[in-house]
């Protein structure tokens, strides 16, 4: 927002103002005033309990899986609801192709960390999550659609 | 409740691989594994091409005499379908005109894999063709 402005020069107001210009995000405001009611009726403890249980128990099913290299910690202990791994002989985006056909929704790639891959010399990792609407029966989906796709890639 | 939701409607998705949607064709997987002309050669051309979004990476070498392309190969990683296609493309491409390599257009390439091409993965399989044109690009600005 601008404090003043003439015909050879303008001013603009302080900060914060200076960069608010226009209607603020009201809408957005709203919304996450719900967002953060919504994560308060469930509670913030029984979501970290829910995620460390899911990734708990993931990490475990995935160690089973061969030729898969967990990237990151072994345990749930020291990460949150994500869990990057690597397959040797499968380009992440050939793992996601194939968990995707199972209808399992990974990510897959660099995830911005180019310089980060090239240390670990792998070309991506592919990245599971686990959250509130996450069941035990869908880490077993995943696990099962991960094996499959080592199957097609016949490792 | 959501949990309940999603599982419930999960089973109606329909999933695997139909034969027709198979882009891991046995061809596609032994190119990938086991890819023809990979490694440096002597050259007169070569470019490096990527595709930033997803990390796939190709350097062609081309060595171009009297207009043909005498021998092709290509170092890189990537997707199978990125990597199975530059496998596929340098063994094509060999002994060929470079007026020749020009005219490949993206369906020879779609054919020459054998699989279908869904929209995401339209640039894992043009990457091949993006990098040996511009080899020949830069071999032509350089002897013209």
């Amino acid at each position: 927002m601008i404090r003043e402005v003439t015909l050879n020069d303008s001013t603009w107001n302080e900060i914060p103002w200076k960069f608010e210009g226009g209607t603020q995000n009201i809408a957005g405001v709203i919304a996450f005033g719900k967002a953060i009611e919504y994560l308060n009726d469930i509670g913030m403890n029984r979501i970290k309990k829910n995620d460390e249980e899911l990734t708990g128990y993931a990490l475990e099913q995935i160690k089973n899986v061969k030729n898969v290299k967990i990237i990151g910690p072994s345990d749930n202990k020291n990460r949150s609801a994500i869990i990057s791994f690597h397959i040797d002989g499968m380009h992440p985006h050939d793992v996601s192709e194939l968990l995707d056909r199972e209808g399992v929704a990974v990510r897959g790639g660099h995830h911005c960390c180019m310089p980060l891959m090239k240390v670990l010399k792998i070309p991506g990792t592919t990245r599971a999550s686990f959250y509130i609407y996450n069941t035990k029966e869908d880490v077993d989906v995943f696990i099962e659609a991960l094996k499959k796709a080592i199957e097609v890639f016949k490792l | 409740m959501n949990a309940e939701y999603f599982m419930k409607h999960s089973g109606e998705i329909e999933t695997g691989l139909s034969e027709e949607d198979n882009i891991y064709k046995e061809n596609i997987l032994d190119h990938y594994k086991n890819p023809h002309n990979k490694g440096e050669i002597k050259h007169n051309s070569s470019i490096r091409e990527l595709n930033p979004t997803c990390g796939d990476e190709i350097t062609v070498f081309l060595e171009i005499k009297d207009s043909k392309v005498k021998d092709a190969s290509f170092t890189g990683h990537g997707c199978a379908i990125s990597q199975a296609g530059i496998s596929m493309l340098t063994d094509k491409i060999k002994g060929m005109n470079i007026n020749d390599v020009k005219k490949i257009k993206n369906e020879d390439i779609y054919k020459m894999l054998g699989i279908k091409i869904t929209v995401p993965r339209i640039r894992c399989a043009l990457l091949s063709l993006k990098a040996v044109n511009s080899a020949v690009k830069n071999y032509e600005i350089r002897n013209n």
